[in-house]
């Protein structure tokens, strides 16, 4: 009963070197994801409410 | 054995004993609850896998876990932006560090889902042979690349209840990958425990001058008041009362709940950073939490959890469990509506004395004891374990004692025995699963109704399934997949108008049997990532994707059929005597 193969062993990237598509697209958009984040983290957590093992 | 040392693509593994050393990057930009589970998978899969380097990409902020531990080989933070500066040049020669380093495995355990398209992006621009877990595809929109991601999706994500702890859905998937792309595990390997108080490396770290002062010779229990209800305090001071050799450190942040004054308080609430509270946990026997990442780090140093589940609008819910306290030992306290401080003081004092009473008490007996017998209906306690290989491995959690949900119980064990069945080829021993059910009218009636819609259920599975083979055939027959004759284009507009029917009747049955949308979610999840840009290839997936539910509604009917043979009555061979009284 165990499923298709594909489904457990991920996506075989044919050319890993070559970088995928809508590089510049993605890059720009994590660069706004991880400032958006920081900005939250910095609201949202004050130093003295962080999580053990959060330091920043 | 002879060791053959070669340069993989990477240029940084070797093989060792004929297993190729594989380079893997974890990408977990989630929170150091997501944290603290990966690290428990990774030294698992470690274990298992020593050769392999492992590298993690993480979120400044939640990373620093990850460079505790002196076996994972590189530790990827996010950039930290500072004033003037251009985010997106930045950003790109952060990626920039590692386009070049071609990992054999990238794996995105990011659940989290402030954090996931983050994630995904991420998992998207760096190079490696083989990934798993969530992209973003060419149209921008957020997809898996692998069964145990969709599962995530489909049914973790979701309120569909379902027995497989996070830890165990993320270490199964990435074991399965390498035993896939670098072969079976040393047979006497991974026998060591993962989780240890020296999980993490020692730092000596500055310790809060209340703990240096503390008193000796007690005992501690670390209690993390910020987690837990308001009332916590007078636990705490029931701990106090009976328990002299009992000391309570209360860590969590914010000012939470009032606790009184006593020498063997020590109030740490005002905050304490890693390094000490890895210190301060060492020398505890105890943490007592609420809903809180730190019940995941607890479970990595070994430490032992008393878990107050938070109330929610599900009545004894058991979707706590999939990030509930992971190992051996642990006690969860689960509440139908108000969290009452003298029954978890019971609870818990039940399971600190354990060693002394060495079962010769129950815990019904200890609740009488303490004249609350009838309060044992209001909650249900839990103690984890981890299950052996042969009952589907993993953490569980026992009933130990408490109100029982019998049907909900039952849907939820078989739905990760579906998900073990999909991804792991193992199948339960249904007989013997089934023989351990307390049956009663209620759970039989429900079984029952259960059983009329999965008939249902599987009718549409294997029309569907019917329906996306045709379409395949149909598609394969055609030369060109875009000129097509007037008849080819009826028919192909025909099954699908044909494939959205019974999608829309599979949901209208679980409107009438709501434990049946995991089969539905599943469905919809496998065919939000069909992968092949061609009809036929389409058809194709979308029949395997009915294959799985099928097989799915297979197991559970297995499960009913086996459940109602139990519960019909049985022709019982009297003694010759009681036979002949009846006679006469």
């Amino acid at each position: 009963m165990v499923a298709d193969i594909r489904l457990l062993q991920g996506k075989l990237i044919q050319n890993p070197e070559q970088s995928s598509k809508n590089v510049s697209k993605l890059i720009e958009e994590l660069a706004l994801e991880i400032l958006s984040e920081e900005e939250h983290s910095i609201a949202a957590a004050p130093s003295s409410t962080k999580p053990p093992g959060d330091q920043s | 054995m002879t060791e053959s040392r070669t340069e993989s693509r990477s240029g940084s593994t070797v093989e060792t004993s004929g297993r190729k050393a594989l380079a893997i990057l974890i990408v977990q930009m989630g929170g150091v609850d997501e944290v603290f589970r990966s690290l428990m998978a990774l030294k698992a899969v470690k274990h298992l896998y020593p050769e392999i380097s492992i590298h993690v990409a993480a979120r400044r902020g939640a990373s620093d876990p990850f460079k505790r531990v002196e076996w994972i080989d590189s530790v990827l933070e996010t950039p930290k932006f500072q004033k003037g500066e251009d985010p997106v040049v930045k950003v790109a020669l952060w990626i920039d560090q590692v386009i070049h380093r071609n990992y054999d495995i990238l794996v995105n355990w990011t659940s989290d889902s402030k954090c996931s398209r983050m994630a995904s992006i991420l998992t998207s621009l760096v190079p490696a042979a083989v990934k798993l877990g969530d992209h973003v595809a060419d149209d921008f929109s957020i997809h898996s690349y692998d069964g145990w991601s969709m599962y995530r999706h489909a049914w973790s994500d979701s309120p569909v209840e379902q027995d497989i702890h996070r830890t165990d859905l993320i270490t199964t998937q990435l074991l399965t990958a390498l035993q896939i792309h670098s072969g079976d595990p040393s047979p006497d390997s991974g026998m060591n425990s993962v989780s240890s108080k020296f999980f993490f490396k020692n730092t000596n770290p500055a310790l809060p001058s209340a703990w240096l002062d503390r008193p000796k010779g007690l005992k501690w229990i670390a209690v993390h008041a910020g987690s837990l209800p308001d009332r916590i305090g007078e636990w705490i001071e029931m701990v106090l009362r009976r328990h002299p050799d009992q000391g309570i450190v209360v860590i969590g942040e914010g000012s939470g709940p009032e606790i009184g004054a006593s020498s063997r308080v020590i109030d740490l609430r005002e905050g304490v950073h890693f390094d000490p509270m890895l210190a301060i946990f060492s020398h505890c026997g105890w943490l007592v939490s609420g809903d809180h990442p730190v019940l995941d780090l607890a479970s990595l140093l070994n430490l032992r959890v008393f878990h107050s589940v938070p109330v929610t609008n599900r009545e004894f819910g058991l979707k706590w469990t999939e990030r509930g306290p992971y190992g051996n030992g642990h006690i969860v306290l689960s509440s139908k509506e108000e969290w009452r401080p003298e029954i978890a003081y019971a609870a818990w004092s039940f399971f600190q004395s354990e060693w002394f009473h060495k079962n010769s008490l129950t815990l019904h007996g200890h609740f009488e004891n303490l004249s609350l017998s009838s309060a044992l209906e209001e909650v249900q306690i839990f103690k984890s374990r981890i299950r052996p290989a042969n009952e589907g491995g993993g953490v569980s959690y026992e009933r130990i004692a408490g109100a029982v949900r019998e049907f909900e119980a039952w849907m939820y064990r078989v739905r990760g025995q579906i998900a073990r069945g999909w991804f792991c080829g193992w199948l339960p021993g249904v007989e013997e699963e089934v023989a351990k059910l307390t049956l009663s009218p209620e759970l039989v009636r429900k079984i029952r109704a259960l059983n009329d819609s999965l008939l249902v259920i599987q009718q549409l599975g294997t029309q569907g399934r019917q329906t996306a083979l045709g379409l395949e055939a149909r598609a394969k027959s055609m030369k060109s997949g875009y000129l097509m004759s007037v008849e080819d284009r009826t028919e192909i507009e025909e099954s699908g108008r044909k494939l959205l029917e019974i999608e829309e009747l599979m949901e209208r049955v679980t409107r009438v049997e709501p434990e049946l949308e995991c089969m539905v979610g599943w469905y919809r999840q496998v065919i939000h990532n069909l992968e092949s840009s061609s009809l036929s290839g389409m058809a194709r997936e979308t029949a395997d994707a009915f294959d799985l539910v099928l097989e799915g509604v297979d197991l559970i009917s297995a499960y009913t059929r086996k459940t109602l043979d139990l519960a019909k009555p049985k022709a019982i061979s009297l003694p010759v005597s009681s036979a002949r009284e009846l006679d006469s």
